[in-house]
């Protein structure tokens, strides 16, 4: 498995945690690499991708633009290999979740790995009863106070409480845009991994591809694809926001500087390695409304950041493949 | 070069038989006035370093009120601007009392670090309690440590308990022995797990008194005696200040415990009295302790 060994990717990254707090994460990172250079977690992990990775990514060529459209299901990489991780070490987890499938893609993967979990959910996760009696039912506690009173932000309360335990805790990232130097680069190289060949397998179908739209939300997605291609590739991450007055700052997310979009009430936070990538032009940004979003047919409900990317191909046509991904609604939260 | 006030301010305190106390401002999200207004009282009421509640929009290293606390302000639209304007007339008002901006580095990162400190300067602060800042892990990458060591302000360094009682020999032990060193006006040693404020978990008075006294012994073989100990985390009543001065530390610091009753709207009278009596409970004729 590749992965970054970086504590910095130019000036994001990082950790920005006390110094009380960096020997754990040092010790983290020494506990992953003897992982995953042990050829038996590598092959408990791939049972699992196999697993729970689902047979739904199909292509489709859109004649009229001449892009290919790539229906991809979500990248559960850093759910399933950090979980395994916690097995690994014999802690018990915490993780905060946003969608409803991520939350069941962990509660049902520490169920089946003998792994003790504690999920904070979103405010709007929190009041979902078929999720947490299913939850319940996978023996998973759950916590819905924290977001619903205090900050909507349940990667930070997981990550509260995993500083606060270390060594007796273990913290399942979702995504690649929180935590401290490991975590973010564990939780990158886990998702990388999950989505590797899927430009491969769009090239054996169609031929090659110069350029691939990304729908981009927290940017793991993307990050994953961008960082598992085999080939240079012009890359266009696409993000599409509702919230009125989101403005860009510069704040580290429980220890990882990088870019967050803001307002008094909102956070969306970039993951910091494709925030580098965006800063040294290897990948282009664009953002847009969903106002903007117009005369975009498409058979099945895909996100707004998918709809964004494809009105994206349709204005901005280009010579030779234009890969296109997108994804379907989920359910839950959050920019 | 002029002594630190937080210096004098503990030296003062130990002379008169007692631990220095140490309190938060919130920011008041209504105004500024209002925020004033808590931190005269808390000043009148014997409060005797000052630190002020810059709130960082994700407060990950805070506990539920002092969430609370940050989130109001951010809702309410208080810019930081505002805030490093509101401690600069603190300074003017009171210019014996030491000033600490707390908050987390990443507010300095946000704001860019010079500017931070330039508005610091301005407000002439004392010290900075940014409890992530990566000293150690990146040698002081952002030159804040040095910064503050040049002109005389305090980074002040935050130690935990595996940290301050770690075995010679380890790496833990290496962390140790260079904050002792590097530690300026007083290191914080944490009363709770994770460094958390207001947390219910909090170690026992053994564990505090061994933690306080190795990063004593310590800083001693390094040669930073004028650093002193100051215990944060989980200090609101006369048990913590009793274990606070048994400790062996020299000031405490609180802030969730009252900051909790400013939000529950309670007469600022009756947070005026909490704070008097906490003060009281400062001397170690009150309840004992080792100076």
């Amino acid at each position: 498995m590749n992965y970054n060994e970086n504590v910095w990717y130019g000036e994001f990254g990082g950790c920005f945690i006390s110094d009380a707090f960096t020997l754990a994460c040092d010790r983290y990172y020494e506990e992953f690499k003897e992982a995953v250079a042990d050829s038996g977690f590598q092959e408990e992990y791939r049972a699992l991708k196999e697993k729970y990775r689902k047979d739904g990514i199909r292509f489709e060529r859109d004649k009229e633009n001449g892009t290919i459209i790539c229906y991809t299901a979500e990248n559960y990489g850093s759910i399933l290999g950090t979980a395994l991780l916690g097995k690994r070490l014999g802690r018990r987890a915490v993780c905060g979740v946003r969608y409803a499938d991520e939350a069941l893609v962990c509660a049902r993967v520490c169920a089946e790995l003998g792994v003790e979990l504690q999920l904070f959910l979103s405010r709007e996760l929190g009041g979902l009863k078929t999720l947490t009696d299913e939850l319940t039912r996978l023996g998973a506690r759950y916590d819905t106070k924290m977001c619903r009173e205090l900050f909507n932000l349940p990667e930070m309360y997981a990550f509260q409480a995993w500083v606060s335990a270390p060594d007796e805790k273990h913290l399942i990232n979702c995504r690649s845009n929180v935590g401290a130097f490991p975590q973010t680069n564990i939780a990158a190289a886990f998702a990388a991994d999950y989505c590797e060949g899927l430009i491969e397998a769009a090239e054996q179908k169609f031929g090659e591809v110069h350029r691939v739209v990304l729908p981009v939300v927290s940017g793991t997605a993307a990050l994953a694809v961008i960082t598992s291609a085999k080939e240079a590739k012009e890359f266009v991450c696409v993000e599409c926001d509702t919230e009125p007055d989101l403005t860009e700052e510069l704040d580290s997310y429980c220890g990882s500087f990088t870019k967050v979009m803001r307002n008094r009430y909102t956070d969306r936070v970039l993951a910091a390695e494709l925030v580098n990538l965006m800063e040294q032009g290897k990948v282009i940004r664009t953002r847009t409304t969903s106002k903007e979003i117009t005369g975009i047919q498409i058979s099945e409900p895909v996100s707004l950041q998918s709809l964004a990317a494809l009105q994206y191909c349709s204005q901005h046509p280009a010579d030779g493949n234009t890969l296109v991904m997108v994804r379907q609604i989920r359910w839950g939260g959050a920019v | 070069m002029k002594k630190n006030r937080i210096n004098e301010t503990i030296e003062r305190a130990q002379k008169e038989g007692r631990v220095a106390f140490i309190g938060l401002v919130p920011i008041n999200p209504e105004s500024v006035e209002k925020s004033r207004e808590t931190a005269d009282m808390m000043i009148a009421s014997g409060v005797d370093i000052v630190m002020i509640h810059i709130p960082n929009w994700m407060p990950w290293m805070e506990g539920e009120v002092l969430q609370m606390a940050a989130r109001a302000p951010r809702n309410a639209g208080v810019t930081r601007e505002q805030i490093f304007a509101f401690i600069k007339e603190l300074r003017e008002a009171y210019p014996d009392v030491p000033l600490i901006d707390m908050t987390l580095y990443d507010t300095a990162a946000t704001m860019g670090q010079d500017k931070f400190l330039m508005l610091s300067e301005k407000a002439d602060v004392d010290g900075f309690d940014l409890p992530n800042y990566p000293l150690f892990s990146t040698d002081d990458k952002f030159g804040l440590y040095k910064y503050c060591v040049e002109n005389n302000r305090h980074l002040i360094l935050a130690i935990s308990y595996e940290i301050a009682t770690a075995k010679e020999g380890t790496r833990e032990y290496q962390m140790l022995c260079k904050m002792a060193e590097c530690g300026r006006g007083f290191v914080f040693v944490m009363n709770a797990p994770g460094g958390k404020s207001g947390s219910e978990e909090k170690l026992t008075d053994e564990q505090l008194t061994a933690a306080v006294t190795r990063v004593k012994k310590v800083m001693e073989e390094k040669g930073n005696s004028d650093c002193t100990v100051s215990i944060v985390c989980g200090i609101s009543g006369r048990e913590d200040i009793d274990k606070v001065k048994k400790s062996g530390a020299a000031s405490f610091m609180i802030g969730s415990a009252y900051v909790k009753y400013l939000q529950e709207g309670r007469p600022i009278e009756e947070v005026s009295a909490y704070l008097k009596d906490i003060r009281r409970m400062c001397s170690y004729e009150e309840g004992g302790g080792n100076k």
